[in-house]
């Protein structure tokens, strides 16, 4: 692999993450602020691939392979949460979320 | 044979306390037993006599008796060994002995008691203790022993413990001795500091600096004021009369009190090379006998008169050890034990009989107790050194040895001697006063005076006869050898030698010291055989303040009140308002205060929503990747 697709890669991957960090910090709904998490872990499973392919080592290639397993079962835990949030308050905003609170 | 024999000796009164106590713990309904109870705790004393007395019969060469491990570490082997040799063989007799016949006489005068299980558990574990004392062949051991003896001082002085005097007369003898202990701690770790071993045989063989004897010497007669009631440790011996009259006999007359003296002469290798520590223990011997005998001229308390005697005799001895010649103390303890426990057992009979222990209460008594009354004047003759009475013997050796190094070059010891020949006339004078007053004359008291039961009058029968005939053991230096020294005690205890005297100086002597007991006799009879109660009135009004500052016990007590415990409690009171306000409640306040502010300065940021834990987190990664990033 040539070392410009890695600096596209790598590129790609740093404007998702920023894409996915403004997100969370801008946006105030639960459902978004979720996909902006999920944005940014492929952002970081992107930086892996494209050093796996660049070293033509496996290692990253696998990992990311749990990092998607990672985020299913997350996807699972966030989206039962979110669902119950919204049952119980019929708003998905989560600035006023602070039941929990000391 | 015998080696076998011993263990089963020393232990004897040993499962007698074990027996005792725990059976009668364990099965209550034992406890009315009082007659077997005493029984088997006389028995047991007794055979451990017996058996001790076939060891001396068969006695050869010194020999231990090996327990087992006691303390093993690399550093420190102690083990659980017993020698065996003529000098504890020696004291091992007296104690068995003289206890046995107190066991013996317990039994009649506990006979009425409800606790005597507890009292005859004591007893005999006080004479085990006692035993280990004496026959520890290392200074741990013997530090056990000692500690064993003072805990059942304390556990029968207080035996009446529910009058909170008695507990208090305890819990003095108790504090007193514990002083006494720590310079016994000192001087035994000095010891070990200095050669590294324990074991008192391998102490023998070394050389001792100076400094090293002086010092030790000092710390172990410290230990000796203590456990032998000298200046200025002695305040609770004669509170120790609280307990029961065989007690005092047995712990505060004839053994327990022996024991510094023993300790002196176990020490003899290091005392020989300390004639500073030795000259000192005189001084303070002497002036121990000096006063305890003042002070016993004016006492009105038949109990308390016998234990300032006792003060005083045994200031003689801690004199003679002094002056070096520590068979002679030993020999002293010998005597002093025999007609001592007498006095004491004589007077036991006295209270048994009438209830009260004020000589005033009494007199005239010889007429309705015989037998008592007639071995108390016999322990009397003794005690003031009549020859050819058991006091006699040991007193003039005493004297004698004084004299001979006073006049060998070291004058203080002369005046030593002139001070003990004064206390020798004291002695005489208050026994005599005692005995005139009690059993002679006309009865003053209110109760009816009688006989106690054969039980007790054959252990003053039996001790009335070792009053006379005990002296004969060492006969002075007029009539040729002494077996006690030259052939039996030489073989374990190295004594000073003694400039010789002439013969005349001799004789001299001797006349001298039965001189100053016909004299302390004869004014005794002079005012209180002739006047009775009257003269004694009359002898106290003519002495103005002095009878009442001896009466007072020349208010010792109220000194060590003010010089030590009013400081104490003054200093426990300061240390309760500092420490107990700074320490106890100031600063665990401030670090509880300052613990919750700072709690509650932490859990500001907590503040609960989402979006602010979203912004920490990415500040928190940022941070993260900054740091990262500058390494």
């Amino acid at each position: 692999m040539r070392p410009e697709i890695l600096y596209f890669s790598l590129t790609l991957a740093a404007a998702l993450f920023s894409l996915g960090l403004l997100g969370l910090l801008l946006r105030r709904n639960l459902l978004l602020a979720f996909l902006c998490v999920e944005l940014m872990l492929n952002a970081a499973n992107l930086n892996f691939l494209a050093f796996s392919r660049y070293h033509n080592e496996p290692t990253g290639a696998v990992f990311v392979l749990f990092g998607i397993c990672l985020a299913a079962v997350e996807a699972v835990i966030g989206l039962g949460l979110i669902v119950r949030t919204f049952r119980a308050h019929q708003d998905l905003g989560y600035t006023n979320l602070s039941a929990l609170r000391w | 044979m015998v080696n076998q024999l011993l263990p089963l000796a020393l232990t004897l009164p040993a499962v007698g306390a074990a027996i005792l106590g725990i059976g009668a713990l364990w099965a209550p309904s034992l406890r009315a037993q009082r007659f077997l109870i005493g029984s088997i705790a006389t028995a047991l004393v007794g055979s451990s006599f017996i058996l001790f007395g076939i060891a001396f019969l068969q006695y050869q060469t010194p020999f231990y008796v090996e327990g087992w491990s006691w303390i093993a570490t690399e550093a420190v082997q102690v083990p659980l060994r017993f020698q065996i040799d003529t000098l504890s063989l020696w004291m091992c007799l007296i104690v068995t002995g003289v206890g046995a016949l107190i066991h013996l006489y317990s039994i009649g005068y506990m006979g009425e008691e409800e606790g005597a299980w507890r009292y005859f558990a004591f007893l005999n574990l006080f004479i085990f203790a006692m035993l280990v004392l004496v026959l520890a062949d290392s200074l741990p051991l013997l530090f056990l022993g000692w500690e064993g003896v003072g805990a059942c001082s304390y556990f029968l002085i207080g035996y009446w413990f529910q009058d909170s005097a008695n507990a208090q007369a305890a819990q003095k003898a108790f504090i007193m001795n514990r002083i006494g202990d720590l310079g016994l701690l000192a001087g035994m770790i000095w010891l070990y500091a200095e050669t590294g071993t324990f074991d008192i045989d391998q102490l023998k063989g070394y050389i001792y600096s100076g400094d090293v004897a002086v010092g030790v010497g000092l710390l172990f007669f410290l230990a000796a004021t203590g456990k032998s009631a000298q200046i200025p440790l002695y305040t609770w011996l004669p509170d120790a009369m609280a307990g029961p009259t065989p007690v005092s006999a047995l712990i505060h007359a004839a053994t327990m009190v022996t024991a510094g003296v023993y300790l002196t002469a176990r020490m003899d290798f290091l005392y020989n090379s300390a004639p500073e520590a030795l000259g000192l223990m005189t001084g303070i011997g002497a002036l121990t006998a000096l006063l305890a005998a003042l002070i016993a001229t004016r006492q009105y308390d038949i109990k308390r008169i016998l234990a300032y005697s006792t003060v005083s005799q045994l200031g003689f001895m801690f004199a003679a050890a002094g002056a070096g010649a520590y068979t002679a103390a030993i020999f002293h303890v010998f005597t002093h034990a025999f007609f001592k426990a007498l006095l004491f057992l004589g007077s036991g009979s006295v209270i048994h009989a009438i209830g009260t222990q004020d000589i005033r209460q009494m007199g005239g008594l010889r007429s309705y107790m015989p037998l008592t009354g007639w071995t108390f004047w016999m322990g009397t003759l003794a005690i003031a050194g009549l020859p050819p009475l058991a006091g006699f013997f040991s007193k003039d050796e005493i004297l004698h040895a004084l004299y001979a190094r006073g006049t060998g070059g070291e004058g203080a010891y002369l005046v030593y001697w002139v001070i003990l020949l004064i206390t020798a006339f004291l002695t005489a004078f208050y026994m005599g006063r005692l005995s005139w007053l009690v059993f002679e004359g006309k009865y003053r008291g209110e109760a009816a005076p009688h006989e106690s039961p054969a039980v007790m009058t054959l252990p003053l029968l039996l001790l009335g006869i070792g009053s006379i005939g005990a002296g004969f053991v060492s006969l002075s230096p007029l009539f040729g050898s002494s077996w006690l020294r030259e052939h039996w005690l030489s073989q374990s205890v190295k004594e000073l030698s003694l400039p010789s005297l002439t013969h005349s100086a001799e004789t001299f002597l001797i006349f001298l010291s039965v001189g100053a007991g016909i004299g302390g006799l004869g004014a005794a009879w002079w005012l209180f055989g002739r006047g009775g109660i009257e003269a004694e009135e009359r002898l106290s009004a003519s002495l103005g303040q002095l009878h009442h500052l001896l009466e007072a016990q020349l208010r010792v007590d109220a000194l060590y009140e003010r010089a030590f415990i009013q400081p104490y409690y003054v200093l426990a009171d300061l240390a309760k308002d500092v420490w107990g306000v700074w320490v106890g409640r100031l600063l665990p306040q401030g670090l509880a205060q300052s613990l919750e502010r700072l709690g509650k300065a932490l859990v500001q940021p907590q503040v609960g929503s989402l979006p602010a834990y979203l912004t920490y987190l990415i500040l928190g990664g940022l941070l993260f990747l900054i740091w990262t990033l500058s390494l």
